[in-house]
């Protein structure tokens, strides 16, 4: 009990800002490779989508945690099911305005 | 960070690539051991462990109001205690029906213009208790371990006040004489310093307002040390301030309500916490007296808290508070040390409780209503049937009440971000959108047993709770029932 | 699909036969069966009830020495799964002793969340002829309102069968008025709407198709919450036929499903009005939808489909409880109600709309089982036609 109190702890968050920055750097890579640009608004969209998954792996746990599976259930399909579903919109917003003929030629911008 | 570098060295592209994709599954899964560790964080228990102020996890300023959350329509006029306090008016029908039946002033006129409140207290006395003490013999056993813890709960505290307030109030010193009122710094400070010490004895919220004399009764409730319980109760001039203190009820006890919660648990503290207050005010040379619950009040709680800015009050009447939800169980101290008041606080309880209507949906004895407001003493408030309320308690095995709206009060959650962060977003949206979501959120995610079901088996239930009882409640694990 | 272009064969429209044939004689066993035995309820009313003498809906009720202590009155009314049946208790002078639910078909998540037994209890102890049913306390209830009003009705038909057989008081029992509302508008437009832009093509009918998909999915799903169940067919095929006067919306959205499907060989419920297909499509949308399924599967699921409808049909009609086959997710999308299976089988759904067209209709929905045994047995018949013209 007590070594999962590490998760309401300052150095949890810590951690989970630098796997943010790796994550955030990881799909630049990804989209650089590929040649698509990304604009300050796909990484909105990104962002949203981040928020809103994390935030139904927190329900779903905070659910279990508190005794309430059912809870645990029905949010993590509800909000499962809207993360899936915006998901795949959003991925296909981020990978959208791809020019085949930029894909070598990855630059500064 | 160089750029050109992620770009050209694909043998690093690739490294980043995969270390994002691996740091987002470690961020998920870190976010729900997150999750499962505030679900299960012991802080969550927000209670009198909490005390010295830790307990405050709420920015009450922000939701501040001038005037309180009810609404005054009439002239209003003070309760009767003798027949509005349902305890009073049972406990004077079940005297007068044992010595013969005839019943006295002020009954006798109550009953002629409230018949079905006969009807009740007569059904109580004649089916349900005769029942319910059958069904004990029978079903009683599953629940004798929370019957002691919740004996154990009230065993401790201080005798109920039982001499009126020019005897009680005053301050003397042991040989008897009057203690003069040492010289305060001003009201704000003082106001601080019986806050802290409020919530030092072990209270988890506080709040301090004038007392409005609306809410005092008009007679007061026997054993109070009135001499005359038929004579009317005059507003002591040394009211002028109530403060509120309380605490809540142990939290997984309290979700298996009506069977394994018991009020007990927090009314001891709530009342231990206002008696030291009361005697660290009459220290100071101020006069101070205790309003405590089981049932040794002078007036009534619900309103002077919501005065105090500790809540608002739902459609089941209870204070909805945004630390505890309903679980809360208050105390009052009248007192004339001068303080520096609260202000009421509005964090949109009367918007949802217009559409949530769960209390009442889950109410076994239909007591909530589903209507709107009625007026009651030229107030506005959600109408509530206390006799039907009181004949359930007494048709219930397990421990003394019911409970069950607290128990499925939206707002009775505990202490973790998920569930403050939806207090604050209804508090924060007008729309009432929230209000709508989060409600049928509520009823999908958290369904309870049928109303039916918490019935004691006689009258075609099966002793259902809310929630399961806590492992350390549950009689069979623990003793051979044989 | 590959059930419209395969060529009809003999042995399908044997296949048919046979389950149609299982599923009546499935009915017909549960209605004889269904009878409930009053006798007990009877009893519970009066406790000194020794025989009871029967008068169409209405029981004598005499204690052991034949005296006539009082009647039992058997009131019914069509619920949201079915009937609701009450039995009233009236003694010799007139007085509402008990009141007792007979059968009770309603979902059981519709049923406990009405205050009924407070009602019941209410009325037990007021004379015959001063009952109220002023319901607005039970029936504020949010999604019991059908269930309430059939014990109520319930109620007032035995109520007024008693005092006709025991009292010769005439009771008229209050004439509903039509319900007709936006909701029946919304419904007859759809189709209509359907039916003109048959006429239409390409992106033109697209946007018309899109516009009444999206309306159907405001309207029928999340507002009114009324697309065809299974539940509801079952319940007609049962014989428990909803009020044509405060239940047209069913009736219509039927009607039109099966003119449609007869005249055009397409229904245009399914095309234009089914609130859960605009969902899927929506999603669909959003996906992308470029799965392929092998063929082998489309016909494996399809085969499953039909299976699953049999059989909720089949314990349906046994047990004579209409709830009982209503598997469909739809409650839990508009309204966040349903029992977890109910929950998963949404989720997957709509994931799977996301890469596959529809997944629903295809391989889930009861409408679409109905649909392709009206189809074949139309082709079948025609073919039957031609071979026998030539």
């Amino acid at each position: 009990m007590r070594a999962m109190q590490i998760f309401n702890s300052g150095f949890f968050w810590f951690i989970e800002g630098i796997l943010c920055v790796v994550m955030i750097l990881g799909l630049r890579a990804f989209m650089r490779e590929r040649g698509i640009p990304m604009p300050a608004w796909k990484w909105v969209v990104f962002g949203v989508w981040v928020l809103f998954a994390g935030f139904t792996i927190a329900f779903v746990g905070t659910s279990l945690g508190e005794g309430e599976p059912t809870a645990a259930t029905r949010g993590g399909l509800l909000f499962g099911l809207i993360a899936v579903i915006g998901g795949a919109g959003a991925w296909r917003a981020l990978v959208s305005g791809r020019d085949p003929g930029e894909r070598a030629q990855v630059t500064d911008s | 960070m160089s750029d050109s570098d992620s770009g050209t060295n694909p043998n690093r592209r690739d490294f980043i690539k995969i270390a994002g994709v691996a740091s987002a599954a470690a961020g998920g899964a870190g976010l729900g051991m997150f999750g499962y560790a505030a679900g299960q964080d012991p802080a969550s228990y927000l209670g009198w462990q909490n005390q010295e102020g830790a307990s405050l996890i709420f920015e009450r300023k922000h939701y501040e109001v001038d005037v309180p959350t009810y609404e005054k329509i009439g002239p209003t006029s003070r309760p009767d205690a003798r027949v509005e306090n349902i305890f009073d008016r049972r406990g004077s029908f079940m005297r007068q029906l044992r010595s013969g039946g005839e019943f006295e002033e002020p009954l006798k006129s109550y009953y002629e213009k409230h018949p079905e409140d006969l009807e009740l207290d007569r059904l109580s006395a004649e089916e349900i208790i005769p029942k319910r003490m059958a069904d004990e013999a029978e079903y009683g056993d599953r629940f004798f371990l929370s019957q002691a813890w919740s004996d154990a709960m009230g065993a401790v505290g201080p005798d109920p006040i039982d001499s009126p307030p020019e005897e009680n109030d005053f301050p003397r010193d042991r040989r008897g004489t009057p203690i003069e009122p040492v010289k305060l710094k001003g009201p704000e400070m003082t106001a601080r310093l019986i806050k802290k010490l409020a919530m030092q004895f072990g209270s988890t919220l506080v709040g301090i307002t004038e007392l409005n004399p609306d809410w005092v009764y008009a007679y007061p409730l026997r054993r109070r040390g009135f001499e005359n319980p038929d004579e009317p109760l005059e507003v002591p001039e040394h009211w002028k301030y109530a403060i509120v203190v309380g605490t809540p009820m142990s939290w997984d006890p309290m979700y298996a309500n009506p069977n394994y919660g018991t009020s007990n648990d927090a009314y001891s503290r709530s009342r231990i916490i206002a008696t030291r207050l009361e005697a660290f005010i009459k220290a100071l040379g101020y006069p101070a007296r205790t309003h405590i619950p089981g049932n040794s009040y002078d007036l009534m709680v619900p309103p002077i808290a919501i005065d105090a800015g500790l809540g608002q009050q739902g459609r089941h009447g209870v204070l909805i508070t945004p630390e505890l939800g309903s679980n809360f169980r208050p105390a009052v101290v009248t007192t004339n040390i001068p303080m520096k008041t609260d202000r009421p606080i509005d964090i949109g309880v009367e918007d949802f409780c217009k559409h949530c209507k769960i209390c009442a949906e889950v109410c076994p004895s239909g007591s909530i209503t589903m209507e709107g407001k009625v007026e009651v003493r030229g107030y506005r408030r959600y109408a509530i049937d206390t006799a039907k309320c009181l004949n359930f308690w007494m048709s219930n095995l397990g421990n003394m009440g019911c409970r069950l709206c607290v128990s499925a009060c939206p707002y009775t959650r505990k202490a973790n971000w998920l569930h403050k962060s939806a207090v604050r977003i209804t508090a924060a949206d007008p729309t009432g959108l929230s209000d709508r979501a989060l409600t049928g959120l509520q009823k999908s995610f958290y369904p309870g047993p049928d109303p039916e079901d918490y019935y004691i088996p006689s009258l075609g239930g099966d002793n259902a709770s809310y929630r399961e009882p806590p492992w350390w409640l549950r009689t069979e694990d623990f003793i051979d029932l044989g | 699909m590959n059930e419209r272009k395969s060529p009809i064969r003999e042995q399908r429209i044997v296949r048919y036969i046979v389950a149609v044939a299982i599923l009546a004689a499935a009915l017909t066993y549960g209605r004889t069966r269904a009878a409930p035995d009053l006798e007990p309820l009877i009893e519970s009313i009066f406790p000194a009830a020794a025989s009871t003498q029967q008068d169409q809906n209405v029981y004598h009720v005499y204690d052991t020495d034949d005296h006539l202590i009082g009647w039992a009155g058997l009131g019914q009314s069509g619920g949201y799964g079915g009937p609701m049946s009450v039995l009233v208790g009236i003694d010799a002078t007139g007085t509402v002793v008990g009141v007792r639910i007979v059968e009770q078909r309603e979902t059981p998540v519709f049923w406990s969340r009405a205050r009924v037994p407070d009602y019941l209890r209410a009325i037990t102890g007021s004379r015959y002829d001063e009952v109220g049913y002023d319901y607005q306390d039970i029936a504020a209830v949010t999604g019991a309102t059908l269930s309430t009003d059939a014990v109520i009705e319930s109620v007032r038909t035995s109520i007024a069968d008693v005092a006709g057989v025991a009292f010769d008081v005439h009771m008229p029992l209050p004439r509903k008025p039509f319900e007709f509302g936006l909701l029946e508008i919304v419904i007859l437009a759809l189709f209509a709407v359907g039916i003109a832009s048959r006429r239409l093509r390409g992106p033109k009918r697209s946007r018309v198709r899109w516009g009444a998909q999206i309306t159907g999915l405001v309207v029928l799903g999340f507002w009114k919450e009324s697309p065809i169940t299974l539940t509801k067919i079952t319940a007609i095929l049962s014989g428990y036929l909803p009020d044509v006067r405060t239940s047209i919306a069913i009736y219509l959205l039927l009607a039109g499903f099966l003119l449609t499907t007869i005249l055009y060989g397409r229904n245009l419920y399914c095309l234009y009005a089914c609130p859960f297909g605009a969902a899927q499509r929506i999603v669909g949308v959003i996906g992308g939808r470029r799965l392929k399924l092998p063929p082998w599967s489309v016909r494996a699921m399809e085969t499953a489909r039909n299976v699953v409808v049999f059989g909720a049909l089949f314990a349906a009609f046994l047990t004579l409880q209409p709830a009982l086959a209503g598997y469909e997710p739809f409650a839990v999308l508009f309204s966040l109600r349903g029992t977890n299976l109910q929950w998963l089988l949404l989720f997957i759904v709509l994931v799977a709309s996301l890469a596959i067209r529809t997944p629903w209709c295809a391989f889930f929905c009861p409408m679409r089982t109905i649909e392709v045994v009206i189809q074949d047995t139309k082709r079948w018949l025609r073919r039957k036609r031609r071979e026998a013209a030539t």
